[in-house]
């Protein structure tokens, strides 16, 4: 009984020492300390941005005093969140939450109602995150808000597969969406281009150091009734951000596919969120997507053809990025 | 586990031979209160109260007390947080205890459990949910006593070696998901690739251990109740660690039949 004793309370014992059993005290010091600590074990792009932690930690630390009020911790905190430079990465604290504005300040010029009221036939259907309609009776017209639901995008497809055989050319336009699902990227992608080819890769962070990594691992385009194998031109803007890069880095190198605009803003992964001692939620990037080439799509997808509609003056009617799109 | 201390007191309560096969059945609620600290998804520990839910069955005699019991509890822990926690645990544990009068009875313990967490208001899609997911075998003892003319019995049991299934270090399945070979965004397979994405574990990495101290009452021969209570703790060491602490008051009523 003494032994059987003994092993019960020093495996207790044991386990209690383990370093993650003590929490960061509810402090200012603590609160940054933790989110410190969950940023260097688990951010996915330490060593691509050249970030060092340290030096980071060090500065911040010492703008922390124990009597700083919690809007000026919140302020110092995001200050050293945005040093990230990334959009998925957030601070909440539970009024407001801050994240790194991946356009840097460039206008938004982009505009449906233009689109609508200047480009588009009368065939128009609205959809929850997605507009369809013609431009004539050769270009089909897509726009999508958000990366949530598939199958109104395999009907629209369908939709445009039916109304012609003339339907030569769909255009795609990414502009202004944040993001969503990358399954959705994903099934998107396969539509424009034939199964089982290489869209790109996934590699996970495995590990606390900076370099632990997952091997990469392919992901390939899927099976779909409802494929447009024809020409297909994705229109993206800086504020194509997450999903939205995903699917542009997924079509990149297809030979049917042109991208059409501005760089992408990047966003190329998944979050994870802590919970910090004072129930503020910080959240950073745990993995990343690198397209077919192997290259990373976090810094943005470079378009084939580069338009800015930034020097239009926003009251012109005029999409530029969306008429070279018709042109070529 | 009521199981010898149960039949030994029985004995004496209802004048019957120990010798006999007793067989009893019981079914419990409980309030729970525990606190868990998932590193996964948060930095300090979080408090809530669970309801326990427990059936049991045991049959035993003066040589062996075969001991099966099962459990369903839930919890919501940080309901005032930003991002809450639903906690959802399921045990199985299936005992057969050597009875050595006089001295503790022993045994060995087979244990089947997991712990499921939901976390409410993320917008991080790579860990919005949690687990661990344990198969046990280990070691269980108990030591009957007398509290004034109440029956009592000191209760405990600890996994030695255990196959556990937790999430990848970044990721919400398991590492085998991130083998070439397995990785599917389409999450074909979920389960079974879930059920063999787990690890052998020893007592430097995981840990569940039970100790309780239960009282009993008869009301009449076949019927009685009882009261116990457990403390309970769980960890799991590796990467991202986990650690629960649960202080559960179990009251339980219980069928018995002699033959």
């Amino acid at each position: 009984m003494r032994s059987f004793v003994i092993i019960l309370f020093s495996t207790v014992l044991f386990c209690s020492c383990n370093k993650d059993f003590k929490s960061e005290e509810d402090t200012p010091i603590g609160v940054f300390n933790a989110m410190w600590k969950f940023i260097d074990k688990n951010y996915v792009f330490i060593d691509f941005k050249n970030l060092n932690m340290e030096a980071l930690k060090n500065s911040y630390s010492n703008q922390i005093t124990e009597d700083m009020t919690e809007a000026e911790l919140f302020e110092v905190c995001s200050n050293f969140l945005l040093q990230l430079r990334d959009g998925h990465c957030f601070l909440d604290d539970g009024n407001s939450t801050v994240r790194f504005d991946t356009s840097e300040g460039i206008s938004d010029t982009f505009n449906l109602e233009v689109i609508r009221g200047n480009y588009l036939q009368d065939n128009i259907i609205e959809y929850e995150f997605m507009t369809t309609a013609t431009i004539n009776d050769s270009i089909g017209y897509i726009y999508l808000s958000d990366f949530e639901n598939i199958e109104d995008i395999e009907q629209a497809i369908k939709d445009f597969n039916l109304i012609s055989d003339d339907i030569a050319k769909i255009i795609f336009d990414i502009r202004d969406n944040s993001g969503g699902d990358p399954q959705v990227a994903l099934s998107i992608a396969s539509h424009f281009m034939q199964a089982d080819i290489l869209v790109g890769q996934m590699v996970h962070k495995n590990g606390p150091m900076h370099d632990d990594f997952t091997d990469p691992v392919d992901i390939f385009s899927e099976d779909s009734d409802s494929k447009f194998l024809k020409e297909v031109r994705l229109l993206t803007n800086k504020n194509s951000f997450s999903a939205s890069s995903f699917l542009a880095g997924m079509l990149q190198h297809q030979e049917n596919v042109q991208i059409i605009g501005e760089i992408t803003g990047g966003g190329g992964g998944d979050a994870i969120s802590l919970e910090l001692p004072n129930n503020w939620v910080v959240a950073v990037t745990i993995n990343y997507f690198l397209d077919a080439l192997g290259v990373h799509i976090e810094d943005g997808v470079i378009p084939d053809i580069f338009i800015t509609n930034s020097m239009v003056p926003p009251d012109s009617g005029i999409d530029r990025i969306l008429e070279e799109a018709i042109k070529r | 586990m009521k199981h010898f201390l149960f039949g030994f007191l029985l004995s004496f309560f209802i004048g019957k031979s120990f010798a006999q096969n007793v067989s009893s059945f019981w079914i419990g609620f409980s309030p729970n209160f525990q606190s868990t600290k998932e590193t996964r998804y948060t930095s300090n520990f979080r408090f809530g109260l669970a309801y326990v839910g427990t059936l049991g069955y045991s049959n035993y005699n003066e040589k062996r007390n075969i001991f099966v019991e099962t459990e369903f509890a839930s919890a919501t822990l940080g309901a005032k947080n930003i991002s809450s926690t639903r906690n959802l645990q399921a045990g199985l544990q299936f005992s057969y205890i050597f009875q050595r009068a006089d001295r503790i009875n022993f045994g060995p313990d087979l244990q089947v459990g997991s712990l499921l967490q939901f976390r409410n208001g993320v917008r991080s899609s790579n860990n919005s949910i949690s687990y661990l997911i344990w198969n046990s075998l280990g070691i269980t003892a108990n030591k009957p006593f007398i509290i004034g003319s109440r029956p009592c019995n000191l209760i405990g049991s600890l996994p030695l070696i255990s196959y556990v299934i937790r999430p990848s270090y970044s990721f919400p399945f398991t590492d085998r998901f991130l083998l070439q070979e397995n990785y599917n965004l389409g999450l074909e397979d979920l389960r079974s690739n879930i059920v063999k994405g787990g690890k052998l574990r020893t007592l430097n990495s995981f840990v569940h251990l039970k100790l309780g101290i239960e009282s009993y009452y008869f009301v009449k021969k076949n019927f009685g109740a009882s009261i116990r209570y457990q403390f309970s703790y769980l960890s799991y060491l590796k990467q991202k660690s986990l650690f629960q602490f649960t202080h559960q008051l179990i009251f339980s009523f219980m069928l018995n039949n002699s033959k």
